[in-house]
C-alpha cells in the first residue's frame, strides 16, 4: 500500500536544509519500503562547476588557495541529498551515501545500510530529505513509501 | 594498574553509511594492520553497531555528524541528539547534548574543503565554549604530513591550547576503503590501563588527553611519574622520551620513517628545545600556566623536514 507518493523539485537556495515529509502508519504494518530518486546527479556545466569550484577554494582555503590544485581536480561536482527517517518517537538512521537512486527497507526484523531494525509503529512517521548540496540549477526528486511485506 | 600504548584507529565508516568495509571487513583489516581497537563513525548512521558482536579488537561505537556547516564525531553518546538541526549559532548546545547523553565531541578534519566538494566537510560553526570540544583531528586522511589542512588544524589547536582550552589531539584516516591509503602505519596511540583494550579505556584516553598521533612509530615522553594529559608543578625537570617502532616492525615498514630530532613545543607554537632522538634525556625549565607538547621530525620516504609524530600536551599548574 502507497502511504505517499510525492515528484517535486528542490533549488540551490534550499542547499543545506531539511525537508521534512510527514506520513502515517496504521497498526499492523510489517515493514516499510522507501524509494526515492533525484536528477541530475553530476553538474555537466563546466563554466557553471568552474565558478562554484573556485568560489569553494577561497572561501574554505582563504590564503592558502595557491596550495590547492586546479579547480578541474574537483570535477565532477555532484548533487548530494540523503534520506533519513524519524518513526513517532526516534531516529530511525539515514543511507549517507552518492546513490541517486535508492531503495530502503525497514522493518521488525532487518533494515537496510543506514538504518535502524525494530518495531513499526502506527502513528506519524517523518521522511526528512537532507539537502547537503546542490550544484545544478534544479533538482526533481521522486519519493515513494509504501508499507508491504517487503523482504531484505 | 599499568597503562600501555595501544595502535587505534579513530574515524572508520562501512556500508552503513558510503564506506565500502562491511563491519567485520573493517575489523578484519584493522587487525591485519595490527591495530588494537578502533572507532566506527558513519555518517549520521549508528546501524554498524548491532553487527559488532564479541569482536577481536576494541569498537568504539559513535557517528560521525555529517551536517551543513562541519563534522562532528559524538564518541559513545547514548541519547539520540539531532544532527539535523545544527546551524553555526548552536552548535554549543548540540555539544551540550552530546555531553548529556555520556558521549565525548570531536572536530573533524576542520580545514577539509566544505560544500559542494566535500559537503559540509569544512568546520564552519561558530564555537563559543571550546571547552565543549573534547578532541580535534589535527590530522585527516591517508598522507597526513603532506596535507595543508592539517597545517592549518595544527595551528588552531596550537591557538585553542593557548586559551586555555586542553583539547586532545587525533588522526583520523577517514577509512572508507583500503584502496586509496598511503601510509598504513599511521595511527592515533591512545594511553589505557590493562592489558586488554576496551572500548571504554579508548574514551577514557580521548577524555584525559592521553593521545600521540603518529605516521607509525610510538613516540611519547614523560617527566618523572607524570605523563600526556598530566598537570605538573613548573620549574626544573627531567624529561625522558621514549620511541618504539615495533608496531612497524610488525607491519614490516620500519625503514619508511627515520626520526631526526625531537622538538619540544610550548604556548604559540615556540619550540623551547630540540633533542637528539638517540638521546632521549634532558633538563627543561617549565613556565607556570601552560602547555608543553613534543614532536618528532625527520625523513619519511626520502622526503625530509616531515613531521612523524606529535604528542597529547602535558600541562604546567597556574601560579608557582
Amino acid at each position: 500500500m502507497i502511504l505517499l507518493e510525492k515528484e517535486f523539485s528542490v533549488y540551490p537556495e534550499n542547499e543545506k536544509t531539511n525537508m521534512s515529509l510527514p506520513f502515517e502508519v496504521g497498526e499492523g504494518v510489517k515493514s516499510l519500503k522507501f524509494t526515492f530518486s533525484y536528477s541530475p546527479k553530476v553538474l555537466t556545466d563546466r563554466k557553471r562547476a568552474r565558478l562554484l569550484i573556485e568560489r569553494n577554494i577561497e572561501k574554505d582555503a582563504g590564503e592558502y588557495a595557491g596550495e590547492y590544485p586546479s579547480w578541474e581536480e574537483f570535477l565532477p561536482l555532484k548533487n548530494l541529498i540523503t534520506l533519513s527517517v524519524d518513526d513517532p518517537t526516534a531516529y530511525r538512521g539515514c543511507a549517507h551515501r552518492q546513490a541517486e537512486c535508492m531503495e530502503h527497507i525497514i522493518s521488525d526484523s532487518f533494515a537496510s545500510p543506514g538504518f535502524n531494525k525494530g518495531a513499526i509503529q502506527a502513528g506519524q512517521w517523518q521522511a526528512v530529505l537532507n539537502l547537503h548540496g546542490i550544484v545544478t540549477e534544479k533538482i526533481d526528486c521522486h519519493l515513494k513509501i509504501e508499507a508491504g511485506d517487503f523482504l531484505e | 594498574m599499568n597503562k600501555k600504548w595501544y595502535a587505534c584507529e579513530m574515524h572508520c565508516h562501512t556500508l552503513h553509511s558510503d564506506g565500502d568495509f562491511s563491519v567485520s571487513g573493517l575489523i578484519e583489516t584493522a587487525v591485519a594492520r595490527h591495530l588494537d581497537g578502533i572507532q566506527i563513525t558513519d555518517h549520521n548512521a549508528v546501524s554498524a553497531h548491532a553487527e559488532v558482536i564479541d569482536p577481536p579488537i576494541a569498537v568504539l561505537k559513535s557517528i560521525e555528524w555529517t551536517t551543513y556547516f562541519g563534522h562532528m564525531h559524538a564518541m559513545d553518546c547514548k541519547k539520540d541528539v539531532d544532527w539535523r538541526d545544527a546551524l553555526p549559532d548552536n552548535i554549543d548546545e548540540k555539544m551540550r547534548a552530546v555531553h548529556e547523553g555520556g558521549g565525548l565531541v570531536g572536530v573533524c578534519h576542520p580545514f577539509q574543503l566544505g560544500t559542494p566538494i566535500c559537503t559540509g566537510g569544512r568546520w564552519d560553526y561558530n564555537v563559543k565554549d571550546w571547552s565543549l570540544v573534547n578532541y580535534m583531528e589535527i590530522w585527516s586522511e591517508g598522507c597526513p604530513f603532506m596535507n595543508t589542512p592539517n597545517k592549518r588544524a595544527l595551528d588552531l589547536w596550537h591557538t585553542l591550547l593557548d586559551k586555555g582550552y586542553r583539547i586532545t589531539p587525533t588522526f583520523g584516516r577517514d577509512w572508507h576503503r583500503s584502496t586509496k591509503d598511503v601510509y598504513h602505519s599511521a595511527c592515533t596511540y591512545l594511553l589505557c590501563e590493562g592489558d586488554t583494550l576496551t572500548d571504554s579505556a579508548m574514551k577514557r584516553a580521548v577524555n584525559e588527553g592521553r593521545t600521540v598521533i603518529s605516521m607509525g612509530p610510538l613516540f611519547s615522553f614523560n617527566i618523572g611519574e607524570s605523563t600526556l594529559g598530566d598537570e605538573i608543578e613548573a620549574g626544573e625537570h627531567e624529561i625522558e622520551f621514549t620511541l618504539s617502532f615495533e608496531r612497524m616492525e610488525k607491519m614490516k615498514v620500519p625503514e619508511r620513517v627515520k626520526p631526526e630530532v625531537i622538538r619540544i613545543i610550548t604556548k604559540g607554537g615556540e619550540r623551547v628545545k630540540e633533542v637528539s632522538p638517540a638521546y632521549p634525556r634532558t633538563a627543561i625549565t617549565l613556565k607556570a600556566n601552560s602547555w608543553y607538547n613534543a614532536e618528532l621530525w625527520g625523513t619519511i620516504d626520502g622526503k625530509r623536514d616531515c613531521l612523524i609524530a606529535l604528542t597529547s600536551p602535558l600541562y604546567t599548574k597556574g601560579e608557582i
